[in-house]
């Protein structure tokens, strides 16, 4: 364990120390796994397809704020989408113009969970944005964000299964494409779910009991698992116990990596002190955080004088006044 | 020389200025009614267009069962219908605006307590000091 909070330190010392260029590369990467997913899944516009334009935009990802690659990510569908069929470009126009009329207006810095939950989805781990929003966020009011990038993936995802049938009529029928997710119940699920667990897990967090973090992701994760499990039953999806078991473990670990670099606690050391001032009564509960200094290291001399060099022998060897050194 | 107790505290507002200060400062330009008023006012305006957006998608998705019966329609109960399913949205939209905004201007005026707490002891400090910096 102290070989872990080590290396958890020199993590933390070297994010920031490195900040200025970290940010810039995270935010690069971000990006290009956004644009890359979204050439490989859509692609339907060949001029786009362009692995230089992908890199550059991702470049100029890491230049620009992180709402940025939100933009880019929903001019590069809206342009795959045209390709297509008018008709999905114009749905996919109007739901998102809907997400930033009632949502993204309020609370723009969190328009990249829209991004990172049909990254989520794309990976297999769509559980882990509720462990992610509930653990780290401090309003509850940015699942919306993620319910956002829930349609969004899902209405893509139905048109790219889809798209033979929307791009083959000559005046592709709206409703064919309204279809992929009005009345889609896998997504209504989903949303259901996922909203659910990141406000149980948020509310759980923030209880002033110990081990708040751990009860919060193991109930997020067991919540997830078993609602999807009943989903899958009722709505008889084409899932697996493994295929849901797999990824809400993968979200339990994300879970408590988070919770080893954000929350770390020492409870065997809880103090809990009492006191009282003219207007109120204090109950007071401080538990210390797991904290490990960095090793020390020892510089071994095998050669030379061991003898410190005094000012003395530093004047002369300058061949100046001793006073000179008086700082 | 460095007075250490004066540095931390202006690190501590350079670090809230280039973190928070942009959101919270705007803030309180305001009255708190003016705040939530303004708030609501623009929600209004974007509830409006988003309803009207989703009736778009609603009248796309049902285009063609629209063409083939609107001669048989009762079009004032269709308007009347329509109407007050955008009353009712509008209500709950603008309440939630409502809580988004009243919080907002709390947390706003906490924070900018903290900040302007770290300014005062600045001051002192270069009050005691003799005006010397």
């Amino acid at each position: 364990m102290t070989a872990l909070l080590e290396i958890r330190e020199r993590i933390r010392g070297f994010c920031s120390r490195f900040e200025v260029y970290l940010l810039p590369v995270i935010k690069s990467i971000l990006a290009f796994l956004t644009f890359y997913m979204i050439r490989s899944h859509l692609g339907y516009m060949t001029r786009l397809n362009g692995m230089t334009l992908t890199l550059v935009l991702a470049l100029a990802c890491a230049l620009l704020p992180v709402n940025m690659i939100v933009v880019f990510a929903v001019l590069l569908v809206l342009l795959h989408l045209f390709s297509l069929s008018l008709a999905a470009c114009l749905v996919c126009f109007l739901v998102v113009a809907v997400l930033f009329l009632l949502y993204f207006r309020f609370s723009p810095k969190k328009g990249f969970y829209a991004v990172l939950t049909p990254l989520a989805f794309i990976f297999h781990v769509p559980y882990v944005m509720p462990l992610v929003i509930g653990l780290l966020d401090d309003n509850p009011v940015s699942v919306l964000a993620m319910a956002g990038g829930t349609v969004m993936y899902y209405l893509l995802n139905g048109i790219v299964a889809n798209d033979s049938a929307i791009a083959d009529s000559i005046l592709t029928k709206f409703e064919d494409v309204f279809n992929q997710f009005v009345g889609n119940r896998e997504m209504l699920a989903m949303l259901a779910i996922l909203v659910l667990a990141a406000l149980i897990v948020w509310f759980i967090r923030r209880l002033s009991v110990d081990h708040a973090w751990t009860i919060a992701i193991l109930t997020g994760c067991l919540l997830q698992f078993i609602l999807r499990f009943i989903c899958d039953m009722q709505l008889k999806l084409p899932g697996t116990v493994f295929s849901i078991f797999v990824p809400s473990a993968l979200s339990a670990a994300v879970g408590f990596v988070l919770q080893f670099f954000f929350f770390n606690l020492d409870f065997t050391r809880t103090e809990r002190v009492q006191f009282e001032d003219d207007e109120y009564y204090y109950y007071v509960k401080a538990i210390p955080k797991i904290y490990v200094a960095g090793t020390e290291k020892k510089v071994q001399k095998f050669s030379g004088d061991d003898a410190p060099i005094t000012r003395k022998d530093l004047a002369q060897e300058m061949d100046i006044d001793e006073d000179l050194l008086d700082f | 020389m460095i007075h250490n107790e004066r540095v931390r505290h202006m690190v501590k507002l350079q670090a809230f200025e280039d973190r928070k200060g942009k959101e919270y400062f705007p803030v309180l330009k305001y009255f708190r009614r003016d705040y939530v008023g303004l708030h609501l006012l623009k929600g209004f305006v974007s509830g409006t267009i988003a309803y009207g957006v989703c009736l778009l998608m609603w009248g796309l998705y049902y285009m063609e069962e629209l063409m083939a019966n609107i001669h048989t329609m009762d079009l004032a109960k269709f308007a009347v219908d329509v109407l007050l399913r955008y009353l009712a949205f509008l209500i709950v939209y603008l309440i939630c605006v409502f809580i988004y905004a009243e919080n907002k201007y709390s947390r706003a005026r906490k924070e900018i307590r903290a900040y302007n707490r770290h300014l005062k002891r600045i001051i002192n400090s270069f009050d005691l000091d003799g005006g010397e910096s």
